[in-house]
Protein backbone atom coordinates (compact mmCIF):
# COMPACT_ATOMS: atom_id res chain seq x y z
CA UNK A 1 0.00 0.00 0.00
CA UNK A 2 1.09 3.66 -0.60
CA UNK A 3 1.01 6.11 1.52
CA UNK A 4 -0.13 8.61 -0.14
CA UNK A 5 1.62 11.56 2.30
CA UNK A 6 4.72 10.24 2.27
CA UNK A 7 4.72 9.23 -1.65
CA UNK A 8 3.81 12.52 -2.34
CA UNK A 9 7.21 14.35 -0.37
CA UNK A 10 9.05 11.43 -2.05
CA UNK A 11 7.35 12.61 -5.50
CA UNK A 12 7.93 16.25 -4.75
CA UNK A 13 11.82 16.04 -3.60
CA UNK A 14 12.65 14.15 -6.49
CA UNK A 15 10.68 16.57 -8.93
CA UNK A 16 13.23 19.36 -7.31
CA UNK A 17 16.34 17.17 -7.22
CA UNK A 18 15.87 16.34 -11.09
CA UNK A 19 17.20 19.77 -12.35
CA UNK A 20 19.69 19.98 -9.63
CA UNK A 21 21.23 16.68 -10.88
CA UNK A 22 20.55 17.25 -14.40
CA UNK A 23 22.36 20.72 -13.80
CA UNK A 24 25.47 18.92 -12.53
CA UNK A 25 25.47 16.25 -15.07
CA UNK A 26 25.64 19.22 -17.81
CA UNK A 27 28.53 20.77 -15.37
CA UNK A 28 30.32 17.98 -16.10
CA UNK A 29 30.04 17.56 -19.61
CA UNK A 30 31.13 21.07 -20.18
CA UNK A 31 33.88 20.74 -18.28
CA UNK A 32 34.97 17.52 -19.78
CA UNK A 33 34.36 19.11 -22.96
CA UNK A 34 36.33 21.96 -21.83
CA UNK A 35 39.03 19.63 -21.22
CA UNK A 36 38.73 17.53 -24.15
CA UNK A 37 38.86 21.24 -26.44
CA UNK A 38 41.82 22.24 -24.39
CA UNK A 39 43.49 18.59 -24.77
CA UNK A 40 42.92 19.26 -28.79
CA UNK A 41 44.10 22.82 -28.98
CA UNK A 42 47.03 21.50 -26.87
CA UNK A 43 47.52 18.75 -29.13
CA UNK A 44 47.75 21.25 -32.13
CA UNK A 45 49.95 23.24 -30.66
CA UNK A 46 48.33 26.60 -31.11
CA UNK A 47 48.07 28.90 -28.94
CA UNK A 48 46.72 27.81 -25.12
CA UNK A 49 45.32 31.34 -23.72
CA UNK A 50 44.18 29.30 -20.64
CA UNK A 51 47.18 28.07 -20.04
CA UNK A 52 49.20 31.40 -20.54
CA UNK A 53 46.84 32.67 -17.77
CA UNK A 54 47.38 30.35 -15.47
CA UNK A 55 51.07 30.22 -15.68
CA UNK A 56 51.44 33.97 -15.94
CA UNK A 57 49.39 34.07 -12.17
CA UNK A 58 51.49 30.81 -10.84
CA UNK A 59 54.85 31.70 -11.63
CA UNK A 60 55.31 34.46 -9.42
CA UNK A 61 54.16 32.70 -6.34
CA UNK A 62 56.14 29.74 -7.13
CA UNK A 63 58.85 31.47 -7.58
CA UNK A 64 58.38 33.55 -4.36
CA UNK A 65 57.47 30.46 -2.53
CA UNK A 66 60.78 28.56 -4.24
CA UNK A 67 63.13 31.46 -2.86
CA UNK A 68 61.13 30.96 0.44
CA UNK A 69 61.62 27.61 0.78
CA UNK A 70 65.43 27.29 -0.40
CA UNK A 71 66.94 28.26 2.52
CA UNK A 72 64.53 25.88 5.00
CA UNK A 73 65.26 23.31 2.09
CA UNK A 74 69.13 23.65 2.60
CA UNK A 75 68.34 23.50 6.87
CA UNK A 76 66.57 20.60 6.02
CA UNK A 77 69.47 19.38 4.02
CA UNK A 78 72.26 20.24 6.35
CA UNK A 79 70.26 18.61 9.60
CA UNK A 80 69.66 15.35 7.68
CA UNK A 81 73.39 15.09 6.48
CA UNK A 82 74.79 16.47 9.78
CA UNK A 83 76.50 13.63 10.92
CA UNK A 84 77.30 12.47 7.37
CA UNK A 85 79.07 15.80 7.19
CA UNK A 86 80.95 15.76 10.85
CA UNK A 87 82.32 11.82 10.00
CA UNK A 88 83.24 13.33 6.12
CA UNK A 89 85.29 16.54 8.42
CA UNK A 90 86.72 14.05 10.97
CA UNK A 91 87.89 11.54 7.52
CA UNK A 92 89.19 15.03 5.27
CA UNK A 93 91.35 16.10 8.19
CA UNK A 94 92.99 13.06 8.68
CA UNK A 95 93.35 12.69 5.15
CA UNK A 96 95.03 16.62 4.76
CA UNK A 97 97.17 15.39 8.26
CA UNK A 98 98.14 12.43 5.94
CA UNK A 99 98.94 14.67 3.30
CA UNK A 100 100.63 17.17 4.95
CA UNK A 101 103.06 14.36 6.02
CA UNK A 102 103.66 12.65 2.66
CA UNK A 103 104.44 16.23 1.41
CA UNK A 104 106.99 16.77 3.82
CA UNK A 105 108.58 13.55 3.18
CA UNK A 106 108.25 14.28 -0.10
CA UNK A 107 110.19 17.67 0.50
CA UNK A 108 112.79 15.88 2.06
CA UNK A 109 113.39 13.44 -0.86
CA UNK A 110 113.40 15.84 -2.83
CA UNK A 111 116.28 17.84 -0.98
CA UNK A 112 118.23 14.75 -0.85
CA UNK A 113 117.79 13.54 -4.48
CA UNK A 114 118.83 16.94 -5.42
CA UNK A 115 121.78 16.43 -3.25
CA UNK A 116 122.52 12.61 -4.24
CA UNK A 117 122.41 13.99 -7.64
CA UNK A 118 124.70 17.05 -7.28
CA UNK A 119 127.22 14.35 -5.56
CA UNK A 120 126.55 12.29 -8.64
CA UNK A 121 127.13 15.24 -11.21
CA UNK A 122 130.42 16.20 -9.12
CA UNK A 123 131.31 12.46 -9.46
CA UNK A 124 131.17 12.16 -12.99
CA UNK A 125 133.11 15.45 -13.78
CA UNK A 126 136.10 14.11 -11.58
CA UNK A 127 136.09 10.45 -12.66
CA UNK A 128 139.83 10.47 -11.39
CA UNK A 129 138.45 10.99 -7.73
CA UNK A 130 137.19 8.02 -5.53
CA UNK A 131 134.71 9.57 -3.36
CA UNK A 132 132.57 8.10 -0.95
CA UNK A 133 129.37 9.58 -0.11
CA UNK A 134 128.57 10.36 4.10
CA UNK A 135 125.98 11.39 6.04
CA UNK A 136 126.40 14.36 8.65
CA UNK A 137 125.49 12.85 11.97
CA UNK A 138 126.73 15.61 14.68
CA UNK A 139 128.32 18.35 15.14
CA UNK A 140 131.01 19.03 17.77
CA UNK A 141 129.51 20.46 21.52
CA UNK A 142 131.64 23.16 22.02
CA UNK A 143 131.52 26.01 19.88
CA UNK A 144 135.66 26.83 20.30
CA UNK A 145 136.13 23.57 18.04
CA UNK A 146 134.72 23.19 13.97
CA UNK A 147 134.27 19.39 13.81
CA UNK A 148 131.38 17.16 12.38
CA UNK A 149 131.13 13.52 13.07
CA UNK A 150 129.93 11.48 9.85
CA UNK A 151 128.69 7.93 9.53
CA UNK A 152 131.88 6.65 7.58
CA UNK A 153 134.42 4.72 9.66
CA UNK A 154 137.39 2.64 9.06
CA UNK A 155 134.63 -0.06 7.99
CA UNK A 156 134.32 1.86 5.16
CA UNK A 157 137.41 2.59 4.29
CA UNK A 158 137.98 5.92 5.86
CA UNK A 159 141.13 6.77 7.02
CA UNK A 160 142.55 9.62 9.08
CA UNK A 161 143.78 12.72 7.19
CA UNK A 162 141.50 12.08 4.38
CA UNK A 163 140.17 15.29 2.50
CA UNK A 164 136.60 15.82 2.90
CA UNK A 165 134.71 17.81 0.27
CA UNK A 166 130.82 18.72 -1.26
CA UNK A 167 130.08 19.45 -5.02
CA UNK A 168 130.59 23.08 -4.03
CA UNK A 169 134.16 23.10 -2.49
CA UNK A 170 136.52 21.57 0.04
CA UNK A 171 134.62 20.89 3.71
CA UNK A 172 137.60 19.80 5.89
CA UNK A 173 139.65 16.39 6.60
CA UNK A 174 139.30 13.44 8.84
CA UNK A 175 140.71 13.73 12.04
CA UNK A 176 139.77 10.64 13.74
CA UNK A 177 138.16 7.69 12.25
CA UNK A 178 136.38 4.93 14.07
CA UNK A 179 135.13 1.58 13.41
CA UNK A 180 131.50 3.21 11.95
CA UNK A 181 131.97 6.96 12.34
CA UNK A 182 134.78 9.75 11.61
CA UNK A 183 135.46 13.12 12.74
CA UNK A 184 135.90 15.98 10.40
CA UNK A 185 137.93 18.70 11.18
CA UNK A 186 136.42 21.92 9.17
CA UNK A 187 138.38 23.86 7.97
CA UNK A 188 137.04 26.73 9.64
CA UNK A 189 138.86 25.38 12.53
CA UNK A 190 141.18 27.59 14.45
CA UNK A 191 144.14 24.52 14.04
CA UNK A 192 142.89 23.65 10.62
CA UNK A 193 145.21 25.20 7.61
CA UNK A 194 145.38 24.69 4.20
CA UNK A 195 147.80 25.87 1.67
CA UNK A 196 146.15 27.74 -1.21
CA UNK A 197 146.59 29.71 -4.08
CA UNK A 198 144.47 32.62 -5.25
CA UNK A 199 143.04 31.62 -8.93
CA UNK A 200 143.34 34.75 -10.70
CA UNK A 201 146.85 35.93 -9.65
CA UNK A 202 148.32 32.44 -8.61
CA UNK A 203 149.58 34.13 -5.76
CA UNK A 204 149.96 31.54 -2.79
CA UNK A 205 149.15 32.20 1.16
CA UNK A 206 147.17 29.76 3.99
CA UNK A 207 144.07 29.45 4.92
CA UNK A 208 143.34 29.00 8.33
CA UNK A 209 140.53 28.60 10.24
CA UNK A 210 138.91 31.95 12.21
CA UNK A 211 136.52 32.71 15.46
CA UNK A 212 133.22 32.32 14.03
CA UNK A 213 133.23 30.14 11.28
CA UNK A 214 135.56 32.55 9.17
CA UNK A 215 138.26 31.87 7.24
CA UNK A 216 141.68 34.17 6.89
CA UNK A 217 144.12 33.51 3.82
CA UNK A 218 147.37 34.83 5.24
CA UNK A 219 150.90 34.99 4.12
CA UNK A 220 150.33 36.23 0.43
CA UNK A 221 153.31 38.43 -0.43
CA UNK A 222 152.41 42.08 -0.38
CA UNK A 223 152.22 44.12 -3.97
CA UNK A 224 154.28 46.92 -2.96
CA UNK A 225 157.58 47.22 -4.79
CA UNK A 226 161.18 48.63 -3.06
CA UNK A 227 162.13 51.69 -4.16
CA UNK A 228 165.32 51.19 -4.21
CA UNK A 229 165.46 47.44 -6.39
CA UNK A 230 162.17 47.93 -8.29
CA UNK A 231 163.53 45.55 -10.71
CA UNK A 232 163.63 42.11 -7.69
CA UNK A 233 160.76 43.65 -5.97
CA UNK A 234 157.16 42.62 -6.24
CA UNK A 235 155.68 39.76 -8.95
CA UNK A 236 152.91 41.72 -9.78
CA UNK A 237 153.09 45.20 -12.41
CA UNK A 238 149.86 47.19 -12.04
CA UNK A 239 148.29 46.00 -15.40
CA UNK A 240 148.02 42.55 -13.99
CA UNK A 241 146.43 43.36 -11.13
CA UNK A 242 147.17 42.98 -7.51
CA UNK A 243 147.76 39.63 -5.81
CA UNK A 244 144.41 39.22 -4.58
CA UNK A 245 141.37 41.36 -4.58
CA UNK A 246 137.61 41.26 -3.36
CA UNK A 247 136.20 38.21 -5.16
CA UNK A 248 139.10 36.28 -5.92
CA UNK A 249 138.71 32.70 -5.94
CA UNK A 250 140.35 30.73 -3.55
CA UNK A 251 141.81 26.86 -4.41
CA UNK A 252 143.89 24.20 -2.73
CA UNK A 253 147.54 24.95 -3.89
CA UNK A 254 148.75 20.76 -3.33
CA UNK A 255 151.73 22.05 -1.55
CA UNK A 256 152.55 20.38 1.18
CA UNK A 257 150.57 17.52 0.10
CA UNK A 258 147.51 17.22 2.62
CA UNK A 259 144.91 18.31 0.18
CA UNK A 260 144.80 18.14 -3.54
CA UNK A 261 145.15 20.69 -5.98
CA UNK A 262 142.40 22.52 -7.46
CA UNK A 263 139.82 21.85 -4.40
CA UNK A 264 137.34 25.16 -4.13
CA UNK A 265 137.68 26.90 -0.63
CA UNK A 266 136.18 29.92 -1.31
CA UNK A 267 135.74 33.54 -2.28
CA UNK A 268 137.93 36.34 -1.01
CA UNK A 269 135.87 39.03 0.70
CA UNK A 270 137.89 41.58 1.83
CA UNK A 271 141.57 42.35 1.97
CA UNK A 272 143.62 43.64 5.05
CA UNK A 273 146.52 45.45 3.94
CA UNK A 274 149.17 47.91 6.02
CA UNK A 275 152.26 49.48 4.17
CA UNK A 276 154.66 48.07 6.94
CA UNK A 277 153.29 44.61 6.38
CA UNK A 278 155.52 41.81 4.37
CA UNK A 279 151.90 40.00 3.60
CA UNK A 280 148.76 40.56 3.17
CA UNK A 281 145.86 39.05 4.79
CA UNK A 282 142.54 38.63 3.08
CA UNK A 283 138.66 37.44 4.85
CA UNK A 284 137.90 33.87 2.69
CA UNK A 285 134.01 33.57 3.01
CA UNK A 286 133.61 29.27 2.59
CA UNK A 287 132.34 28.01 -0.47
CA UNK A 288 130.50 25.49 1.09
CA UNK A 289 128.04 26.22 3.95
CA UNK A 290 129.64 24.67 6.86
CA UNK A 291 126.24 25.37 9.33
CA UNK A 292 124.29 23.36 7.30
CA UNK A 293 126.04 20.59 6.34
CA UNK A 294 123.80 17.20 5.87
CA UNK A 295 126.14 15.08 3.74
CA UNK A 296 129.24 14.89 2.56
CA UNK A 297 132.38 12.84 0.43
CA UNK A 298 135.38 11.47 1.48
CA UNK A 299 138.25 11.43 -1.43
CA UNK A 300 139.25 8.44 -0.79
CA UNK A 301 142.36 7.66 -3.52
CA UNK A 302 144.18 10.68 -1.94
CA UNK A 303 146.79 10.19 0.69
CA UNK A 304 148.08 12.89 2.01
CA UNK A 305 152.07 13.00 2.50
CA UNK A 306 152.69 11.55 6.11
CA UNK A 307 155.60 13.33 6.97
CA UNK A 308 153.55 17.09 6.05
CA UNK A 309 150.17 15.30 7.46
CA UNK A 310 149.92 18.35 9.39
CA UNK A 311 150.91 21.57 8.51
CA UNK B 1 123.37 14.03 31.45
CA UNK B 2 124.49 11.56 28.24
CA UNK B 3 121.31 12.22 26.36
CA UNK B 4 121.84 16.50 27.12
CA UNK B 5 125.33 15.56 25.64
CA UNK B 6 124.05 13.68 22.45
CA UNK B 7 121.23 16.79 22.05
CA UNK B 8 124.01 19.20 22.03
CA UNK B 9 125.77 17.63 19.52
CA UNK B 10 123.04 16.62 17.10
CA UNK B 11 120.58 19.49 17.13
CA UNK B 12 123.19 22.33 18.75
CA UNK B 13 123.96 23.03 15.29
CA UNK B 14 120.46 23.87 15.17
CA UNK B 15 120.38 26.19 18.19
CA UNK B 16 122.59 29.35 17.63
CA UNK B 17 122.26 32.26 18.38
CA UNK B 18 124.82 35.11 17.98
CA UNK B 19 126.66 32.51 16.43
CA UNK B 20 127.02 29.89 19.18
CA UNK B 21 124.88 27.19 20.38
CA UNK B 22 123.85 26.55 24.24
CA UNK B 23 126.52 24.56 26.34
CA UNK B 24 123.54 21.94 27.45
CA UNK B 25 125.63 20.26 29.50
CA UNK B 26 127.63 22.90 31.25
CA UNK B 27 124.24 24.50 31.88
CA UNK B 28 122.51 21.36 33.75
CA UNK B 29 125.74 20.21 35.17
CA UNK B 30 125.78 23.76 37.62
CA UNK B 31 122.22 23.54 37.40
CA UNK B 32 122.89 20.19 39.34
CA UNK B 33 125.52 21.63 41.35
CA UNK B 34 123.58 24.25 42.79
CA UNK B 35 121.09 21.87 44.05
CA UNK B 36 123.25 18.77 45.30
CA UNK B 37 126.58 20.63 45.94
CA UNK B 38 129.75 19.65 44.35
CA UNK B 39 130.32 16.11 46.02
CA UNK B 40 127.02 14.80 44.96
CA UNK B 41 127.56 15.84 41.18
CA UNK B 42 130.98 14.80 40.69
CA UNK B 43 129.62 11.05 38.71
CA UNK B 44 127.00 14.16 36.59
CA UNK B 45 130.14 16.06 35.82
CA UNK B 46 132.18 12.65 34.69
CA UNK B 47 129.68 11.29 32.61
CA UNK B 48 129.21 14.44 31.14
CA UNK B 49 132.05 15.24 30.64
CA UNK B 50 133.34 11.72 29.39
CA UNK B 51 130.15 12.02 26.61
CA UNK B 52 131.23 15.75 25.36
CA UNK B 53 135.14 14.24 24.55
CA UNK B 54 133.52 10.85 22.92
CA UNK B 55 131.63 14.03 20.56
CA UNK B 56 133.93 16.16 20.34
CA UNK B 57 137.28 16.69 18.40
CA UNK B 58 138.83 18.00 20.92
CA UNK B 59 141.59 16.16 22.48
CA UNK B 60 140.56 12.82 24.67
CA UNK B 61 140.03 13.91 28.23
CA UNK B 62 140.02 17.89 27.70
CA UNK B 63 136.43 18.13 28.26
CA UNK B 64 136.23 16.36 31.16
CA UNK B 65 138.77 18.59 32.95
CA UNK B 66 137.71 21.24 32.03
CA UNK B 67 133.32 20.87 33.00
CA UNK B 68 134.67 18.96 36.15
CA UNK B 69 136.76 22.37 37.09
CA UNK B 70 134.44 24.53 36.29
CA UNK B 71 131.59 22.91 38.65
CA UNK B 72 134.08 22.97 41.55
CA UNK B 73 133.82 26.47 40.79
CA UNK B 74 129.85 26.46 40.88
CA UNK B 75 130.36 24.51 43.92
CA UNK B 76 132.24 26.99 45.66
CA UNK B 77 129.27 29.64 44.51
CA UNK B 78 126.84 27.30 46.01
CA UNK B 79 129.12 27.27 49.45
CA UNK B 80 128.77 30.98 50.03
CA UNK B 81 127.14 33.26 51.94
CA UNK B 82 125.39 34.22 48.96
CA UNK B 83 123.91 30.99 48.45
CA UNK B 84 120.15 31.95 48.91
CA UNK B 85 120.77 34.76 46.73
CA UNK B 86 118.11 35.07 43.25
CA UNK B 87 121.00 36.09 41.11
CA UNK B 88 123.50 32.90 42.57
CA UNK B 89 122.12 30.52 39.54
CA UNK B 90 123.08 33.54 36.94
CA UNK B 91 126.59 34.67 38.11
CA UNK B 92 127.32 30.71 38.95
CA UNK B 93 126.37 29.77 34.87
CA UNK B 94 128.07 32.90 34.04
CA UNK B 95 131.22 32.45 35.96
CA UNK B 96 131.52 28.60 34.92
CA UNK B 97 131.49 29.13 31.51
CA UNK B 98 134.22 31.33 31.49
CA UNK B 99 136.28 29.34 33.25
CA UNK B 100 135.11 26.17 30.89
CA UNK B 101 135.70 28.05 27.65
CA UNK B 102 139.21 30.04 29.02
CA UNK B 103 140.49 26.85 30.17
CA UNK B 104 139.36 24.80 26.63
CA UNK B 105 140.94 27.56 24.91
CA UNK B 106 144.42 27.91 27.32
CA UNK B 107 144.47 23.75 27.07
CA UNK B 108 143.84 23.81 23.23
CA UNK B 109 146.35 26.30 22.51
CA UNK B 110 148.94 24.20 24.58
CA UNK B 111 148.18 21.07 23.34
CA UNK B 112 147.95 22.47 19.66
CA UNK B 113 150.56 24.90 18.88
CA UNK B 114 152.79 22.79 17.34
CA UNK B 115 150.37 21.95 14.60
CA UNK B 116 148.83 25.65 14.47
CA UNK B 117 150.05 28.64 12.73
CA UNK B 118 149.02 31.39 14.83
CA UNK B 119 146.42 29.88 17.88
CA UNK B 120 147.73 33.26 20.40
CA UNK B 121 146.24 35.91 17.52
CA UNK B 122 142.81 34.18 17.84
CA UNK B 123 142.49 34.97 21.82
CA UNK B 124 140.87 38.23 20.74
CA UNK B 125 138.41 36.85 18.23
CA UNK B 126 137.69 33.90 20.08
CA UNK B 127 136.89 35.73 23.24
CA UNK B 128 134.72 38.67 21.14
CA UNK B 129 132.80 36.16 18.97
CA UNK B 130 132.70 32.61 21.21
CA UNK B 131 133.61 32.61 24.47
CA UNK B 132 131.06 36.30 25.56
CA UNK B 133 128.39 35.50 23.32
CA UNK B 134 128.58 31.96 25.10
CA UNK B 135 128.29 33.58 28.85
CA UNK B 136 125.21 35.47 27.46
CA UNK B 137 123.30 32.97 26.11
CA UNK B 138 124.31 30.57 28.94
CA UNK B 139 123.23 32.96 31.60
CA UNK B 140 119.83 33.24 29.89
CA UNK B 141 119.39 30.23 29.42
CA UNK B 142 119.51 29.49 33.29
CA UNK B 143 116.41 30.21 34.05
CA UNK B 144 114.32 27.40 32.57
CA UNK B 145 117.07 25.00 33.22
CA UNK B 146 117.91 25.88 36.80
CA UNK B 147 113.43 25.24 36.86
CA UNK B 148 113.63 22.21 35.11
CA UNK B 149 116.24 20.71 36.75
CA UNK B 150 114.86 21.74 40.35
CA UNK B 151 111.56 20.38 39.54
CA UNK B 152 112.98 16.87 37.98
CA UNK B 153 114.71 16.49 41.36
CA UNK B 154 111.34 17.13 43.10
CA UNK B 155 109.49 14.48 40.61
CA UNK B 156 112.42 12.14 41.26
CA UNK B 157 112.24 12.17 45.61
CA UNK B 158 108.45 11.73 45.19
CA UNK B 159 107.58 15.35 46.05
CA UNK B 160 105.94 17.91 44.33
CA UNK B 161 107.98 20.75 42.07
CA UNK B 162 109.39 23.05 44.43
CA UNK B 163 108.52 26.81 43.65
CA UNK B 164 111.29 28.91 42.36
CA UNK B 165 111.91 32.10 44.07
CA UNK B 166 113.01 34.69 42.11
CA UNK B 167 113.58 36.99 45.24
Amino acid sequence: MLNPESDGLLLRGQARARPHGRRRALLIIALLGLILAWLILDQTGGPNPVRDVFSQVISPVQFALTRMMRPVDLLIERARHLSQVQLENEALRQENIRLQNQIVLLREAQIENETLREQLRFKSAVPHLHLLAAEVIGYDPSSLLQYLIIDRGTADGVQQSMPVLTAEGLVGRISEASLTSSKVMLITDPSSSVSAVIQRSRATGIVQGYAGQELRMRYIPSPQRDPLFPAQSGEWSQEEGLPVMPGDVVLTSGLGGNFPRRLLIGQVASVEHRAVDMFQEARVVPAVNLRGLESVMVLQNFVPEPALANE
Amino acid sequence: MALTAVVQSTLGSRLRVFGVSPDLVLLFLIAWVLLHGLRGSLSVSLVGGLMLDALSGAPFGLMTLCLTLASSVAGLGQLNVFSSAWYLPYLTIATATLVFQGLLLLFLRLLRESTTAGPSALWGPLLWRVVLPSVLINTLLMLPVHHLVRWLAGWRRGESAPTFELG
